[in-house]
């Protein structure tokens, strides 16, 4: 063979071992780098920026997200599934710089070392895999990451916090108050009032009897009070509502039942009504259960009182399809079979005379969110939309509505970019508003700023960075601390 | 080895007469090294399932990540153990309001996905000395 002969072999081998990845490449949608995960931790990069980043910006917003959905030849296949990874984008007068580290949580450090997941996931069995003591052995600490007394919480649902270092991202341990509480599930969700003072659920939906647990910890990290109730049924609940003198949670019609894997045994009961458990925020008092048209929540917005009456909203959704079918597909890398529109509904109660009716926005926002600043208002809510038009089902919009009219903002990346929950960013002018943000068409991760009044205007500021960063769940801004 | 050399050896181990054998339980995964192991075996599906009438039982100081404990001239038969770690040393295996153990806790086989093991998952056959696994959970 000549020198040519031997290049042009070269040439056919490289051809013959490009057609299975060039297949992949056509079967996996592009918008799924999303979703295809990161290895290790990652050092810090400089992003490139455009547009002047506002002094007030000037912080770290943090992020929480799936994001190890492989080890060897396993790969997780549903959405709830990976090892949480805490994202710090930096944002100071010299730039914008990312990092990203794991969160050292107990299982994370059993499968490191073992170099294979040992432990089933939220909604992926491995075959072989071991039992684990508890369900913290299934604690991935991914969903949330919220400062309280002075550290952050690598919040999961259904089990104790994991304490990150605001500074370094590093694990300190669980938060456990004391033994009672060790291990109870405590929601990715928890609400902070006016004076401070930290407000949790934990939905106990996995043994015989469910139980809703009830969190009031102290601004300085004590746990104030706490109650266990039972429960009629065990619906799904992820969030929760906080008002200045109730606390409200929604047993939804996502009844468990039993499965494989705990999203498998989240089920649909389409003719349960769903109850509006009214609780005393003074001693965790049942104040009244009211009946509602079943339904499926994961995020409520804000919520007000005015007079007798009581306000909030959702972004309710027809059914659990989007926990069971939806978020496995996403995680798989394949486009959705059906789409599962989120729409922002409020609901007004009245607790003394037991009714809740529901008002449709008809605004398809999901990640509510606001100025928490000030949590008892009418306020505008910010999220993230465009589900139902977007070719991943996958928001690309961010949108200001006024909850009251329904009246919304609406500011389109078009297809090719993938945003992430907004977050208010308290300044001048009424603020702003920035979210993380996935551009599949560039490669490209990043965040982008708002002005808070001008949504619809778009970005006055970006930054981005050719790291594909997995696409998370929920976070927190910071300022002042980069 | 040759056929015939092999037949003999064979003929040799079944002509052995029936001995007491060694069980070891071999522990790993223990979370902290502070308090104490404590380790039951057990003979008897009844006896096992409900704790009582171990055949052997102990405690050792828990002072690193794994633990051996081997109990000597057994009769062959059916044997499971059960281990928990007392880390705090209130001489009991800790739960939460829910009633989820917050300690570490173990069964011969690994048994058990969710609560407590069966004996019948939990069992090992001595037959022969006989290395339990055991990995705390």
């Amino acid at each position: 063979m000549n020198r040519r002969e031997f290049i042009q072999s070269l040439a056919a081998l490289t051809a013959l071992q490009a057609i299975p990845l060039a297949a992949r490449a056509a079967s996996i949608p592009k918008w799924s780098s999303g979703f295809e995960g990161v290895n290790g931790d990652l050092a810090p990069v400089e992003l490139t920026v455009t547009g002047n980043i506002p002094k007030a910006c000037q912080g770290t917003l943090y992020r929480n997200g799936p994001a190890l959905y492989q080890r060897g030849d396993q790969r997780y296949g549903h959405w709830f599934d990976p090892d949480g990874m805490i994202q710090a984008y930096n944002i100071n007068n010299r730039g914008v710089s990312h990092r990203g580290r794991f969160v050292r949580t107990r299982k994370f450090e059993q499968e490191a070392k073992a170099g294979r997941f040992l432990f089933n996931g939220a909604g992926t069995v491995f075959p072989g895999s071991l039992a684990g003591g508890s369900n913290e052995d299934n604690n991935v600490a991914n969903i949330n990451i919220q400062p309280h007394n002075g550290e952050l919480l690598a919040l999961w649902e259904a089990g104790s916090p994991y304490r990150i270092d605001p500074l370094t991202l590093e694990t300190r341990g669980q938060l456990v108050w004391n033994e009672d509480l060790n291990g109870v599930p405590f929601s990715a969700h928890p609400h902070v009032d006016e004076t401070g003072d930290m407000w949790n659920i934990g939905s106990v939906a996995f043994i015989e009897q469910p139980l809703l647990v009830l969190y009031h910890l102290g601004k300085d990290g004590s746990l104030r009070k706490s109650r266990a109730h039972t429960l009629d049924f065990a619906g799904y609940m992820h969030d929760f509502v906080l008002t200045p003198r109730y606390l409200l949670a929604l047993n939804s019609s996502a009844v468990m039942c039993d499965g494989p894997t705990y999203v498998d045994s989240i089920g649909w009961e389409p003719d349960r009504p769903s109850q509006l458990l009214v609780f005393d925020r003074n001693d965790f008092s049942l104040v009244t259960t009211i009946e509602v048209p079943a339904t499926f929540v994961f995020h409520f917005g804000n919520a007000w009182e005015d007079g007798p009456l009581l306000h909030f909203t959702a972004a309710a959704y027809a059914s659990n399809d989007l926990v069971t079918v939806g978020m496995r597909e996403l995680a798989q890398q394949q486009a959705m079979s059906q789409t599962h529109t989120p729409e922002l509904v409020r609901y007004t109660v009245s607790v003394t005379d037991k009714r809740a009716s529901i008002h449709r926005l008809g605004i398809d926002m999901e990640f509510p969110s606001f100025n928490k600043q000030t949590p008892f208002s009418a306020q505008p809510l910010l999220g993230a939309g465009g589900q139902r038009t977007s070719k991943a089902s996958l928001a690309s919009h961010v949108l200001r509505v006024d909850p009251r009219s329904g009246e919304a903002q609406t500011y389109s990346y078009g297809e090719g970019t993938i945003v992430e929950e907004p977050l208010f960013v308290d300044g001048p002018n009424g603020g702003y508003v920035v979210h993380s943000f996935l551009n599949y068409a560039l490669d490209q991760s990043g965040i982008a700023i708002l002005a808070a009044e001008h949504v619809a205007d778009g970005p006055i500021a970006m930054a981005h960075m050719e790291r594909v960063m997995p696409l998370g769940f929920h976070g927190c801004f910071l300022a002042g601390t980069a | 080895m040759t056929k015939k050399i092999f037949l003999a050896t064979l003929g040799l181990i079944v002509s052995m007469p029936i001995v007491a054998q060694d069980l070891t339980l071999a522990i790993t995964q223990i979370r902290e090294a502070r308090g104490v192991v404590y380790w039951s075996v057990y003979d008897s599906d009844k006896n096992f399932e409900a704790g009582e009438s171990a055949l052997a039982s102990g405690g050792s100081r828990a002072a690193g990540d794994s633990l051996r404990i081997t109990l000597h001239d057994l009769s062959p038969g059916n044997y499971a153990a059960k281990i928990y770690h007392d880390a705090n040393e209130n001489g009991d295996l800790d739960r939460n309001l829910i009633g989820l153990p917050t300690e570490s806790y173990g069964f011969s086989n690994n048994a058990g996905s969710r609560g407590p093991a069966s004996f019948e998952d939990a069992k090992i056959v001595l037959d022969g000395n006989t290395v339990m696994n055991i990995r705390m959970r």
